[in-house]
C-alpha cells in the first residue's frame, strides 16, 4: 500500500524532471550542463536577471 | 505635569517635532521655529523633573515587557537627570546655531537634518532616563542609526566613508561587546535593574570573570571613545559642525560616559569593584588614551581634528575618575560630563564660526583672525580655558575634584596622567588663542569677512557664559553629582 | 462541531482548492480562491494554535481509523506554531500575488501557478500537522514537487535550471528520508511517530537505528539548506516569481527544520541523537560555517534576490546553532527565528518584487539610487535589513538575545560570539544595499521608477511592519517558542 504510494510519487517527479529537461532543451538548445552554463555566463553580462 | 507623564512626555515631545519638522520641511521659517518650539518644550519638561529628583524622588514607569521578566521601564536619577539637562539644555542653543550656520553655508536637506537632530534627542532622552540595561541598549542602538544621516549629510564620498567608520566602530562595538556583556550580566544577576550598589554583587563571579565583563562594557561602550574603539569620532567629523558640536557635546559622547559612569556604579557598583585586581587595566587604559589622544591633538593642524582628539582625551578624564571608585573622583566625572559639554560646544561652535565666514579649516591659517572675529575667538578662548581646567571657568572645578579624588585613592599614575594632560590641552589650545589676537595674518583675506551669521554668534556667547558661570548657576551640578554618589 | 475536525481542515481546504483552482481555468478566479484558502489556513492554524495553548496537545485520528494503524494528526506546542507562521505568510503573500503574477508570469500559466501555491501550501501544513512518518514523505513530495513547477514558472530561463537543481537534490533528500524511515519500520513496526518514540527505547543504539538517525538528517538537511547542502537554494530563490520565493523563503526550510527538531527530539529522543552520535559538534561546526561563509557570500553578489537568498543559508545557520546547544534558551532561540526570520525574509522577498515590478530588475547596478524614486520600499528593506542583523526593536534581536543567552547556559563565550559577530556581516551586505540606495546616483532604471502599487506595498510593508511589532511585543512569539522547547526537551508528545 504504501510501496504503490511511493511509486506514484516517483512517477510524478520522473515526469516533472522530463518535462523540466524538455523545456530546458527549447529554452537553451542543448542539455549539456557546461553549454547551459557557458550561455548563462555569456548572457549575465547583456540581460538583467529577474 | 506629573513626574511619571514628564518622562513620557521628554521622549514624545522630539519624536512629534521630528514629525511636525518634516511636514513643514517645505516652509523653513515655520521649520525652525518648529525645532525652536520642540527644544524649548523639552527643556521645560525636563526641568520640571529637577526640583523632584533633587528633593531625593526617583520618578518611575514601567511599561510593557520587552522579554519575560524585562521591561521596558523608565527611571529618573540624579545621573540621568544631568545628563538629560545637559542635553535638552544645549539642544536649544544648538539649534539656534544650526539655524546660522545651515543657512549661511546654504546646505541641501536641511529638513533631513532637523528632523534626526530630534530623533537624535529624543534617544537621548531614552538613554537618560533608562531604567534597566535592555532599556538602554535599545535607545542607544536607535542614536546610533538616527545619527548616520547627520554624519553623512553632505553624501558625497567622504561622507560615506566617514559614515561607514562611524557605523562600523559603534554597531560593531555595540553588537560584538556590549550586548554579550548584557546577556551575561542578564544571566549572572537575573536583573537587568540599574540599582543603587549594582546588582553583580550577589552573583558570585570571579575576579576575572568580573575583570572580563568590565571589559566587554568598556569596549562595547564605542561611544565613550576609549582607545582603540575611538576611530568613529574623528570620521565623524565629515559632518557639518552643527553635528559635531551635537555629537561631541550633547549627544552621542556624553551618552557614551554616561552609560560608563551608569555601568560602573548601578551595575557593579563601586564597592563590588573596589579590590578587583582583574579591573586594575582600566584606569591605564584610559590613562593612555587621555595622553595619546593629547598628543594627535597636537599635531593635528585640522582644527576639527585636533578638537576631535581632544575630546577622546576629555572623554577618557571621566572614564579614568570612575575607574578610580572613590566617590570624590565619581563626583568629579558626572560633574565633567557636564563641564566639558558646555565648553566643548563652545570650541565647535567657534569653528564652525570660522568656517562660515573665512572658510578657514586649518589651525595655521588662523593667525590675526581675533582681529576680524573678536566674539568667536574671545568664546574660544573661554571654551579652551575650561578644558585646560583654568578657574573660573567651569571645566576647573571638575578638574578639581577629579585630582582630590586620584589623591584619595591614592593613585599617583592617575595623578600624573592628569597634570601631564593640563599641560598638553594647554600645549594645543593657547597658541590658537595667542595667534588668533597675537599674531599679524599671513594671508589678507579678499575681502573683511567679519563675523558669522548673528543666529551663531548668538549661540556662541551664549555657550561661553554657560561655561563661565555654569558652577555658580544654583549649585545643581554639584548636588546631582554628589546624589548620584551618595545614598 | 467543524472544531473537532479542525486538524483536518488545515490541510483539506488548500488542498481541496487547488483542483477547483484548475477546474476554474481562469487567473482571477484562481487567486480569489487561494487568497481565501490562505486566510482559512490561517484562522484553523490560529484556532488549533489557541486550543493547543489552552488544552494541551490534539491527537486526531484520519477517518476515525485509531493510530497506530490510520494516520494520526497530533497538534502540539511545537507544530501549531509552525503552522501559524504557514497560515501567516500565505495570507500576506496571496493579496500581493495579483499583480505580482500577472506581471512575472505568461497570463496563459496564472491558474496554474495559483493551484501549485495551494498544494504547496496543503503539503507544507501536512508536513507540520501529521503524527505518521510515511504520511509526513507524502506531504514533502506534495509540496516538493509544486514547488519545483513554482520555481520553473519564473521570467528568466535560469529558472528552469534552477528547478531541475532543486528537484534533483531535493528528490535525493526525500528519498535519504524515505529510506530512514524504511529502517525504522524495519526495527519497530510501525510508521506512527508516538508510536515509534515508544517501541525505538527497545533498539536504541543498534546499527540500523543509528543509520536511519543518519538518513533521515542527511535527508532533512538537504531540504532545509543546511550548509553545505545549501547549493539548490540560491538560484531557486533567486530565479523564480518574486511571490514564490517570498512564501517558500519564510515556510519551507523552517518546516523542514520543524522536522528534523521532531525526529531528534520526540522520535529518537534528546539522549540518542546528542549523545550516541556527535550531533551537536557536527551541528555546532555546519552552523558555524553557514552563518560565516554563507552571509560573506551575501556580500560579494551583484543582485539582490542572490543577497537574500545566501541571507537565508547564513540565518539558517542560526537557527541550527541553537539546536546544535540543546538546552532550553538556545532551543527557544531556534523557535523563535523559525518566526522571526520567516517572516523577515518574506518581507524582504515582497520588497524586492516590488523592484521587479518598477524596475525589472534587481541588480545592484539597477537599484543605485532607487531610495529616491521609491522611498517606502526601499525604506522597508532597510527596516528588513536591520532585523537581519539584529538591532533591538526588531524581531532578529530577540533571537540573537536567546542564542547568546543559551551559549552561556552551555558555557561557552566562543559560541556566544559567533551570532553577534556574523551579524556584522550581515550589517555588511545590508549596509551595500543602503549605500547603493540612497548615495549613488540614480540608475536610469532607478529614476524612472515611481513608488509600488499599494496593492504590493500594503502586504510588503505589513510584513516590515510585523518585523518591528514582534521586535516589541514579544509576549506571543518568546511564549510559543519557550512553550515549543519546553515539549520538544520533554521529549514525549
Amino acid at each position: 500500500m504504501l510501496i504503490l504510494t511511493a511509486i506514484v510519487v516517483g512517477i510524478a517527479t520522473l515526469a516533472l524532471g522530463l518535462a523540466l529537461v524538455v523545456r530546458i532543451r527549447e529554452a537553451y538548445g542543448t542539455i549539456e550542463e557546461d553549454e547551459i552554463l557557458d550561455a548563462d555566463g555569456a548572457a549575465t553580462a547583456d540581460r538583467p536577471g529577474a | 505635569m506629573s513626574p511619571e507623564t514628564a518622562i513620557l512626555a521628554a521622549l514624545a515631545i522630539p519624536a512629534v517635532g521630528a514629525a511636525l519638522i518634516v511636514a513643514c520641511g517645505r516652509v523653513p521659517n515655520l521649520r525652525e521655529s518648529v525645532t525652536l518650539a520642540t527644544a524649548g518644550l523639552l527643556l521645560a519638561t525636563v526641568l520640571a523633573l529637577l526640583p523632584a529628583v533633587l528633593g531625593g524622588a526617583r520618578p518611575a514607569i514601567t511599561l510593557f515587557n520587552l522579554l519575560p521578566g524585562i521591561p521596558l521601564a523608565f527611571r529618573v536619577e540624579p545621573l540621568g537627570m544631568l545628563f538629560a539637562l545637559v542635553a535638552s539644555g544645549l539642544w536649544i542653543v544648538n539649534s539656534l546655531y544650526s539655524i546660522g550656520y545651515m543657512r549661511g553655508n546654504d546646505e541641501h536637506n536641511q529638513t533631513r537634518f532637523y528632523a534626526c537632530f530630534a530623533l537624535a534627542l529624543a534617544a537621548t532622552m531614552g538613554i537618560a532616563f533608562s531604567a534597566n540595561l535592555l532599556t538602554l541598549f535599545g535607545f542607544y542602538e536607535l542614536l546610533t542609526l538616527v545619527t548616520y544621516p547627520l554624519v553623512t549629510h553632505h553624501g558625497d564620498a567622504e561622507a560615506r566613508r566617514g559614515g561607514r567608520i562611524y557605523l562600523g566602530y559603534l554597531l560593531a562595538t555595540s553588537i560584538v561587546f556590549l550586548l554579550p556583556a548584557i546577556v551575561a550580566t542578564w544571566a549572572f544577576a537575573g536583573t537587568l535593574e540599574f540599582r543603587p550598589g549594582g546588582i553583580l554583587g550577589g552573583a558570585a563571579l570571579s575576579n576575572a570573570a568580573l575583570g572580563g565583563l568590565l571589559a566587554l562594557y568598556m569596549f562595547g561602550i564605542g561611544k565613550a571613545a576609549l582607545m582603540p574603539v575611538h576611530r568613529w569620532l574623528p570620521a565623524a567629523m565629515v559632518a557639518p559642525t552643527p553635528v559635531s558640536a551635537l555629537l561631541h557635546a550633547v549627544a552621542v559622547v556624553k551618552a557614551g560616559v554616561f552609560v560608563v559612569v551608569k555601568v560602573i556604579v548601578y551595575v557593579f557598583g563601586p564597592d563590588t569593584l573596589a579590590g578587583v585586581r582583574a579591573a586594575d587595566w582600566l584606569p591605564t587604559v584610559a590613562g593612555f588614551t587621555i595622553l595619546a589622544a593629547s598628543i594627535v591633538a597636537l599635531r593635528a593642524d585640522n582644527l576639527k581634528r585636533r578638537l576631535a582628539y581632544s575630546t577622546v582625551s576629555q572623554l577618557a578624564y571621566v572614564v579614568l575618575a570612575a575607574a578610580l571608585l572613590v566617590p570624590l573622583s565619581l563626583v568629579g566625572a558626572v560633574l565633567h560630563i557636564a563641564t566639558h559639554a558646555v565648553g566643548k560646544i563652545t570650541l565647535f561652535f567657534a569653528a564652525g564660526a570660522i568656517y562660515t565666514a573665512a572658510h578657514k579649516t586649518e589651525v595655521s591659517q588662523l593667525d590675526g583672525i581675533g582681529r576680524r572675529m573678536p566674539w568667536t575667538m574671545g568664546a574660544f578662548a573661554i571654551g579652551a580655558l575650561s578644558l585646560i581646567g583654568i578657574p573660573p571657568a567651569a571645566g576647573f572645578f571638575s578638574k578639581w575634584y577629579m585630582v582630590q579624588g586620584a589623591v584619595a585613592a591614592g593613585h599617583w599614575v592617575a595623578l600624573a596622567v592628569l597634570s601631564a594632560s593640563t599641560l598638553l590641552n594647554a600645549a594645543y589650545f593657547l597658541p590658537i588663542v595667542y595667534g588668533a589676537f597675537f599674531r599679524p595674518e599671513r594671508v589678507a583675506p579678499a575681502h573683511d569677512h567679519g563675523e558669522a551669521p548673528a543666529a551663531a554668534v548668538a549661540a556662541l556667547l551664549v555657550t561661553a557664559a554657560a561655561t563661565l558661570v555654569l558652577p555658580f548657576l544654583g549649585t545643581w551640578p554639584l548636588a546631582l553629582a554628589r546624589a548620584t554618589v551618595g545614598p | 462541531m467543524i472544531s473537532a475536525h479542525l486538524p483536518a481542515l488545515q490541510v483539506v481546504v488548500p488542498l481541496l482548492a487547488a483542483p477547483l483552482i484548475v477546474l476554474a481555468r481562469r487567473g482571477a478566479a484562481g487567486w480569489a480562491i487561494a487568497t481565501a484558502a490562505s486566510f482559512a489556513s490561517l484562522a484553523i492554524a490560529i484556532a488549533l494554535f489557541l486550543q493547543v495553548r489552552d488544552t494541551g496537545m490534539i491527537s486526531y485520528a484520519i477517518g476515525s481509523w485509531p493510530p497506530p494503524w490510520g494516520i494520526e494528526y497530533r497538534v502540539d506546542a511545537v507544530n501549531s506554531f509552525v503552522l501559524v507562521l504557514v497560515g501567516a505568510l500565505a495570507s500576506v503573500v496571496a493579496p500581493y500575488a495579483w499583480r505580482s503574477v500577472a506581471a512575472e508570469v505568461p497570463e496563459d500559466q496564472h491558474y496554474l501557478c495559483y493551484a501549485m501555491f495551494c498544494l504547496v501550501l496543503a503539503g507544507l501544513l501536512g508536513i507540520a500537522i501529521t503524527g505518521d512518518a510515511f504520511n509526513l514523505f507524502v506531504f514533502l513530495e506534495i509540496s516538493s514537487l509544486a514547488s519545483y513547477v513554482l520555481i520553473a514558472l519564473g521570467r528568466d530561463r535560469r529558472a528552469l535550471l534552477a528547478s531541475y537543481q532543486y528537484l534533483v537534490m531535493g528528490t535525493i533528500g526525500a528519498t535519504f528520508y524515505v529510506i530512514g524511515v524504511g529502517l525504522l519500520y524495519l526495527m519497530t513496526g510501525t510508521l506512527n511517530l508516538a508510536d515509534l518514540a515508544a517501541r525505538i527505547g527497545d533498539v536504541q543504539g543498534s546499527r540500523p537505528v543509528l543509520a536511519a538517525l543518519a538518513f533521515i538528517t542527511v535527508g532533512v538537511c538537504l531540504k532545509l539548506a543546511l550548509f553545505p547542502l545549501h547549493y539548490w537554494l540560491p538560484n531557486a530563490y533567486a530565479y523564480s516569481p518574486s511571490v514564490v520565493a517570498a512564501f517558500l523563503a519564510g515556510t519551507a526550510t523552517k518546516v523542514s527544520i520543524y522536522v528534523l527538531l521532531r525526529f531528534y527530539f520526540s522520535v529518537f529522543g534528546e539522549a540518542a541523537t546528542f549523545v550516541a552520535l556527535p550531533m551537536r559538534e557536527i551541528f555546532l561546526v555546519l552552523s558555524l560555517a553557514a552563518m560565516f561563509l554563507a552571509s560573506l557570500a551575501a556580500v560579494f553578489q551583484d543582485n539582490l534576490k542572490h543577497m537574500l537568498a545566501y541571507s537565508s543559508v547564513g540565518q539558517i545557520g542560526y537557527i541550527t546553532l541553537g539546536i546544535s546547544l540543546d538546552n532550553e534558551a538556545g532551543l527557544t532561540g531556534s523557535m523563535l527565528h523559525l518566526f522571526n526570520h520567516g517572516i523577515t525574509k518574506s518581507a524582504l522577498f515582497l520588497l524586492a518584487g516590488c523592484f521587479v515590478f518598477r524596475l525589472r530588475s534587481v541588480q545592484f547596478a539597477d537599484l543605485a539610487g532607487v531610495g529616491r524614486t521609491m522611498p517606502l520600499t526601499t525604506a522597508g528593506i532597510v527596516v528588513g535589513g536591520l532585523s537581519l542583523v539584529g538591532v533591538p526593536g526588531m524581531a532578529g534581536f530577540v533571537t540573537k538575545w536567546y542564542l547568546v543567552l543559551g551559549a552561556l547556559d552551555a558555557g561557552s563565550w566562543v559560541i556566544a560570539f559567533a551570532p553577534v559577530v556574523s551579524s556584522l556581516i550581515a550589517l555588511w551586505y545590508v549596509w551595500r544595499f543602503v549605500e547603493t540606495a540612497y548615495f549613488q546616483e540614480p540608475s536610469a532604471a532607478a529614476a524612472a521608477a515611481k513608488e509600488a502599487p499599494t496593492v504590493l506595498l500594503g502586504p510588503a510593508l505589513l510584513g516590515a511592519a510585523a518585523c518591528v511589532y514582534f521586535g516589541f511585543d514579544t509576549s506571543f512569539t518568546v511564549g510559543a517558542a519557550s512553550r515549543a522547547a519546553e515539549a520538544l526537551l520533554a521529549g514525549m508528545r
